[in-house]
């Protein structure tokens, strides 16, 4: 997998950012170059980040090698 | 543990379901597969916003007139207000390159006519220093 750019627009930046982590935020995260996981048996969107005490969830854009965030909250 | 979303859900509602389950995903966590990764250098995003067409065409004209792309013309707005040093396309960057490259091969070039020339160092002017 190779992450170009994050893909957050008007469309999925409204519930990435609803329990609290801001545009910043998931930025800043994806910029520490965090190790990215899968779920296992999740195959829609299974790929997470975790960094800066939040975790990302995304789905990848293999053509436009993009992480497009679909979720995010703070760790507990 | 159900950690696998139904199928055909919008971005919204996978969102929903995904922070409904969060307990269950972040619990998970050290089983899960950690895949290789590569990331750009730098990273990029898009960000879009709305702006009046007159704004927009004259944006694009200042991009032309430039002759850089008008994404770059608008992060190099960005870039100055923020009092950081404006964007360089490489097509800029390499005209550069090729003017210094010339003026090194051009100066070469004089040097060593002067040297057919007989012109010894001592009566040669010395060069300008640069500002």
């Amino acid at each position: 997998m190779r992450i170009d750019y994050v893909d957050l627009d008007e469309g999925n930046t409204p519930h990435v950012t609803r329990h609290g982590v801001t545009e910043f935020e998931v930025y800043a995260a994806f910029d520490t170059k965090p190790s990215v996981r899968r779920n296992k048996g999740d195959g829609t969107a299974g790929y997470y980040i975790v960094a800066n005490g939040i975790r990302v969830n995304f789905v990848y854009d293999a053509e436009g090698r993009a992480a497009r965030p679909i979720s995010a909250w703070r760790m507990r | 543990m159900n950690t696998t979303p139904p199928e055909g859900l919008s971005e919204a509602e996978l969102a929903d379901w995904q922070y409904e389950h969060r307990d269950e995903l972040d619990a998970q966590g050290e089983d899960d597969e950690v895949v290789e990764v590569e990331y750009a250098q730098p990273l990029a995003t898009t960000i879009s916003f709305r702006l009046p067409v007159s704004e927009a065409a004259a944006i694009s004209k200042a991009a032309q007139d430039a002759g850089i792309s008008r994404s770059d013309w608008i992060r190099s707005a960005c870039k100055a207000a923020l009092g950081e040093r404006p964007v360089v396309p490489d097509r800029v960057v390499k005209n550069v390159e090729q003017v210094a490259d010339e003026v090194s091969a051009t100066y070469a070039h004089l040097t060593e006519l002067l040297d057919t020339m007989g012109v010894p160092p001592g009566h040669r002017r010395a060069a300008k220093p640069s500002p």
